[in-house]
């Protein structure tokens, strides 16, 4: 099983719904990938800050350094690039399977 | 070199060839003109503020693109500090000018266009951004004062500028050439103008797929051939023409408005950061209103300042400080004015890294506190009228004061409390006339409601930023209409 840590902003006045928007995601992943919130001393190769509005607080030292890559979520803005809101969610997916190509692809 | 002396900038206007108009004549000699050069005065305090080391902390900055110190008006903003740093600096200037200081505009439309030339390019495998960073590095090396221009003629307002009878009613690409494009229309309201080196064109609103000819985004010489001038009335303007001073109120300084006419305007093509992508053209007028409506909450603030002092002082020389209503009306002139500072500092704390980099303010807050500006100077001018008393619209001139036949009377009939104070009521009272009804009121009051978008302009932005049906859920689960499934426990 594959492992993304998944870490939330406060959510004081978010601009969408955070955890409807992982409940869609986790899903339409791969069965072999799933979101975890509970750091441990590893590094994880990926994670996903999720932070309900663009001000996007969680994208901090602290925070980044618990994994290698980050897919960062700020409201309607994936990598602060900004995402129409109903394909905020099939963005995330792309930039997981980016980071975590299916392993048959991987393979190859 | 990159900073420039108050003194290097004001020669530097005076070699440049503008085409301007005043009172339907041409006007040869812009700097020294007594009309025009209390804003050349304005816009030369940000660049002798940067020169003091009791302000460089915040006039100055180092480069992002090329790591030299540089005035802070043409910087790229690299965290939240900076945003907040750029409110402080402009409540700063407009404390010492006690007006519109002309330079944010440009500062705005860099930190807007660099961020969206960076996602054009990104999708449309463009090279703007490339070319943006270029023409900032050349404006950040010379120090120049850059008009970031937006505002079309805009004829009639229920068309888009496809469906106007004549497309020069908002800037547009007429011609395509091997080396650049010619561009025709008309820029209004452009303060600052022609105290600017460059001039930083951009689309005025949304545009469809098929009006591509006026998505265009670029830069241009206040001097190039085509561009012409015709400079705007203020209230009162012709007290500038008069002998003694006092009755302009606020002496050295003062704002300007210009009506820039773009008859066909040759662009070469290292200077264009957009053409044709339509499908930008609202990031890049939203962004930059984002930045403007931020901008409002120091500037306005700075001004605001001035003219609490003012009132203040006025209630001092009149005798009536120490009366309650007094003291409490002086109390809520600040309210009022802090109030917009808040709005300034906390769309700056809650800004945002863009993709490209650079820093954005929070839109939402932005909008917020632009729409607080659009009132509140309006009632912090109401106090200070109701504070100074009747004589702010009645008193005689400054050449009855003078008059060796009635100014003895005159001055003995204005004074207050205190032997020296009927000059004093006389300075501060045109200070107050001019911030509240006279040159001045153009950039405290009315640029307030309709500077950097009117007031619905912001209020449909807050109707789209704001998730109302979030709200609705907190309050349906707090009356029992939704479970509320927080409560875990027994």
């Amino acid at each position: 099983m594959r492992q993304i840590l998944l870490k939330y902003c406060g959510g004081c006045n978010p601009d969408i719904n955070r955890s409807k928007v992982i409940a869609e995601v986790k899903r339409s992943l791969p069965p072999d990938i799933e979101l975890v919130s509970k750091t441990t001393d590893e590094i994880a190769e990926v994670g996903i800050m999720m932070s309900g509005c663009s001000t996007t607080c969680l994208d901090r030292e602290d925070i980044r350094k618990l994994a290698k890559q980050w897919i960062v979520v700020g409201g309607n803005n994936v990598n602060y690039f900004p995402v129409e809101n109903d394909q905020l969610t099939e963005h995330i997916i792309k930039k997981i399977l980016a980071c975590l190509p299916p392993t048959n692809e991987r393979i190859q | 070199m990159a900073l420039k002396t108050a003194q290097e900038y004001v020669d530097s206007l005076r070699k440049q060839k503008l085409n301007i108009y005043m009172f339907g004549e041409k006007v040869e000699n812009y700097v020294d003109h007594p009309i025009i050069r209390p804003s050349i005065n304005a816009m030369a305090m940000t660049y002798k503020l940067a020169e003091e080391p009791e302000f460089e902390d915040l006039m100055t900055v180092t480069s992002s693109l090329t790591g030299e110190k540089i005035n802070r008006f043409t910087h790229l903003h690299q965290s939240t500090d900076d945003l907040r740093n750029k409110v402080k600096m402009q409540r700063l200037l407009g404390q010492k000018t006690g007006c519109c200081f002309q330079r944010c505009v440009g500062m705005d439309a860099f930190n807007a266009v660099y961020s969206t030339t960076f996602e054009i390019d990104a999708k449309h495998g463009t090279e703007y951004h490339q070319r943006f960073k270029k023409f900032l590095t050349y404006v950040q090396q010379n120090d120049l004062a850059v008009d970031g221009c937006m505002t079309d003629a805009r004829g009639d307002r229920s068309m888009t500028p496809g469906q106007q009878p004549d497309p020069d009613a908002y800037l547009h690409v007429v011609e395509r050439r091997d080396d650049g494009i010619v561009v025709r229309g008309c820029k209004l309201h452009q303060t600052g103008m022609i105290n600017s080196h460059e001039i930083l064109l951009m689309p005025n609103n949304a545009l469809k797929d098929d009006e591509k000819e006026w998505a265009v985004c670029c830069a241009v010489p206040t001097e190039a051939p085509g561009i012409i001038y015709v400079y705007g009335r203020q209230s009162c303007d012709t007290r500038k023409l008069e002998p003694n001073k006092i009755d302009v109120g606020n002496i050295n300084f003062g704002g300007q408005e210009v009506m820039t006419i773009f008859d066909n305007v040759f662009v070469p093509w290292e200077r264009v950061f957009m053409d044709g992508e339509t499908d930008f053209s609202t990031m890049l007028v939203e962004r930059f209103a984002g930045y403007h409506r931020q901008s409002y909450g120091g500037c306005k603030v700075g001004t605001g300042d001035t003219l609490i002092g003012a009132a203040k002082a006025i209630v001092d020389y009149n005798g009536a400080s120490k009366a309650s209503h007094v003291k409490d009306k002086l109390v809520e002139m600040c309210h009022l004015n802090e109030t917009l500072f808040s709005c300034g500092i906390a769309c700056s704390a809650e800004g945002r890294k863009t993709a490209s980099g650079n820093y954005m303010i929070d839109l939402l807050l932005a909008n917020i506190c632009k729409q607080n500006v659009t009132r509140f100077p309006y009632e912090i001018a109401r106090i200070a009228q109701d504070l100074a008393g009747g004589s702010l619209v009645t008193m005689p001139s400054a050449q009855d004061f003078d008059n060796p036949e009635v100014g003895t009377l005159v001055k003995k009939y204005m004074q207050g409390a205190g032997d020296d104070s009927a000059e004093k009521r006389q300075r501060v009272l045109r200070l107050i006339e001019n911030i509240t009804m006279g040159c001045g009121a153009v950039a405290y009051l009315t640029e307030s409601m309709h500077g950097a978008g009117s007031p619905q302009a912001q209020r449909i932005m807050i109707a789209r930023l704001v998730d109302l049906n979030h709200r609705k859920n907190l309050a349906e689960k707090l009356c029992g209409i939704q479970d509320n499934t927080d409560i875990n426990w027994k």
